[in-house]
């Protein structure tokens, strides 16, 4: 009996702040390319558009140039895969040193969500970028913890007693909003006003779940309103992209998930996703709230700090130099951990 | 009541509010009632990505803005109207008539933040008459969201317009919400 009233805390890694090491960058750096695939996820409010055009302005500054005949031509030439869905590719010639001191040239797989009206073509052409490419980062909506995200999530809609619609959303912030004010009335919770109305078919939901990437559905986040959609949404979802079921080459490979809190991320992509760890797989993610002002500082900060050699230490400092300390989780200090594959 | 401070000590809070947000000095500064501080908290409100700040500053939000105040700003330079934009609810019928201007607004980004504010709305019949005349939008994105409003306020008297749009309409998802409108709106009259 007791056993049963046991509340068990749900498994997890949350990674390190004090990484020992450095990417291993003889393999990310052979036949003197690396291949980076960048992805900017999506915002109901259109807070992504701003970090699309910074991104790809980023990189333009940094020396990259938009030749996607020339960049394909350096894939094949440094014996790597074709990529296989539409994307905006960019090289930068000579941008990085190997440990000889050769250069080093990178192309950068750029793929974003913009509208969201493309949500799983944009997930497609990351994951494949997952695959293919020795560096793959993520920057967006973590989704309470869930996995990265291209598209809407949902349309809500509110039923009046005849049964027609008398509110409709597709943000789970704004249907916060209401539920929260509907239930202060009744001294319900927005969450139990959401459950209410569910059960009684007065608020139906329509799913749209192509753009996201389940990696996690365990619910890391049981105070918050937002979680509980999210992950019931998800977990009624038969047909969800689940990041386990995708296959990986065996090499060697770092991701970074930049968005909120995705240290939430880290248990299953280590647990989950043998294929993925077969070859080595080194994980950046955040363990507080971000913002999307620095999303694109961010993921350029990740370029510049390969193409410096950090090692992981030098890596955090330097995202986190970007992603402003804050206290609204109650989290403050640096934004990002690492979560490293065992050396050979 | 607006609360009034000095004019230095104001923009000293609003400096300090921009270099480092938090809800409750934007549930503050939205008391405060000058509309000086609505850029910074539709600022802070768009930058937070999760959590249950959002709200607050959604709130802080809604105190400051009214529909005088964002009409004003809506017919000021490109920055005020993109501002204003993200102040726009379709959930408030005082502001159908503004996010009708918006829809057809010069800047593209003041037309992609008022497009967005048509995916959540309460019903009314401001609202009903914005989806009706939305319905007729250059963009077809726009004439997407009016067809699946009309259809989910369910009123029959929109089945004419519904039935002219679908003979024009050139862009093949619209054509098929506004035919999920029609064919829903036609059952629900039926007996």
């Amino acid at each position: 009996m007791l056993a049963a009233e046991t509340i068990m805390p749900l498994p997890r890694l949350n990674g390190t702040l004090t990484p020992k090491g450095a990417p291993r960058y003889d393999e990310l750096f052979a036949e003197q390319l690396v291949t980076i695939v960048l992805a900017v996820g999506f915002d109901e409010t259109g807070a992504n558009r701003p970090v699309d055009t910074r991104l790809a302005a980023g990189l333009i500054e940094r020396g990259f140039k938009l030749d996607p005949g020339a960049a394909l031509a350096r894939l094949a030439d440094g014996k790597r895969p074709a990529p296989q869905r539409p994307a905006t590719h960019l090289l930068a010639r000579g941008l990085a040193r190997d440990a000889g001191g050769n250069p080093v040239d990178v192309v950068v797989t750029l793929v974003r969500a913009g509208d969201g009206s493309a949500g799983g073509d944009v997930a497609s052409a990351f994951l494949e970028g997952t695959n293919r490419c020795e560096i793959a980062a993520y920057g967006g909506h973590g989704r309470y913890g869930t996995g990265p995200d291209f598209d809407y999530n949902f349309t809500a809609d509110l039923l009046d007693e005849r049964g027609q619609v008398s509110s409709s959303f597709s943000d789970y912030r704004d249907l916060e909003d209401i539920l929260r004010e509907r239930g202060r009335s009744h001294g319900r919770t927005a969450l139990a006003e959401y459950r209410l109305l569910v059960k009684q078919r007065r608020l139906v939901i329509r799913r749209v779940n192509s753009g996201n990437l389940a990696i996690n559905l365990r619910n890391y986040h049981p105070g918050e309103f937002g979680a509980h959609l999210m992950v019931d949404q998800l977990k009624a979802d038969s047909g969800v992209r689940r990041m386990s079921k995708q296959r990986f080459d065996k090499k060697y490979r770092l991701w970074l998930f930049n968005g909120c809190r995705t240290h939430d991320y880290l248990y299953n992509l280590r647990k989950l996703n043998p294929q993925a760890n077969a070859g080595g797989l080194d994980l950046v993610a955040t363990r507080r709230l971000i913002y999307w002002s620095a999303i694109s500082q961010t993921m350029l900060a990740l370029v510049d700090g390969l193409c410096a050699r950090d090692d992981y230490a030098q890596l955090l400092a330097r995202l986190a130099a970007v992603n402003p300390d804050g206290d609204s989780d109650g989290e403050t200090g640096p934004s990002h951990v690492a979560e490293l594959s065992r050396r050979p | 009541m607006p609360k009034h401070l000095d004019e230095a000590t104001f923009l000293a809070r609003l400096a300090a509010f921009s270099a480092k947000s938090t809800p409750a000095e934007a549930l503050a500064l939205a008391q405060l009632g000058d509309e000086r501080a609505l850029p910074a908290l539709i600022d802070a409100m768009t930058d937070t990505m999760e959590g249950e700040d959002i709200s607050r500053y959604r709130e802080a939000v809604r105190d400051l803005v009214d529909p005088s105040l964002l009409q004003r700003w809506l017919k000021g330079d490109v920055d005020a109207r993109r501002v204003a934009a993200h102040a726009l609810s379709a959930h408030d019928p005082l502001h159908a008539p503004l996010i009708a201007d918006a829809l057809v607004d010069l800047d593209d980004q003041v037309r992609a933040i008022a497009r967005r504010s048509l995916r959540a709305w309460t019903a009314s019949p401001a609202l009903h008459q914005l989806f009706r005349g939305a319905l007729t939008n250059p963009d077809a994105r726009v004439r997407l969201l009016a067809a699946e409003g009309l259809g989910k306020l369910g009123r029959h008297e929109d089945v004419e317009l519904l039935g002219e749009a679908l003979e024009t309409e050139a862009d093949d998802q619209t054509r098929d919400r506004i035919a999920w409108a029609l064919e829903k709106l036609e059952d629900d009259a039926s007996p």
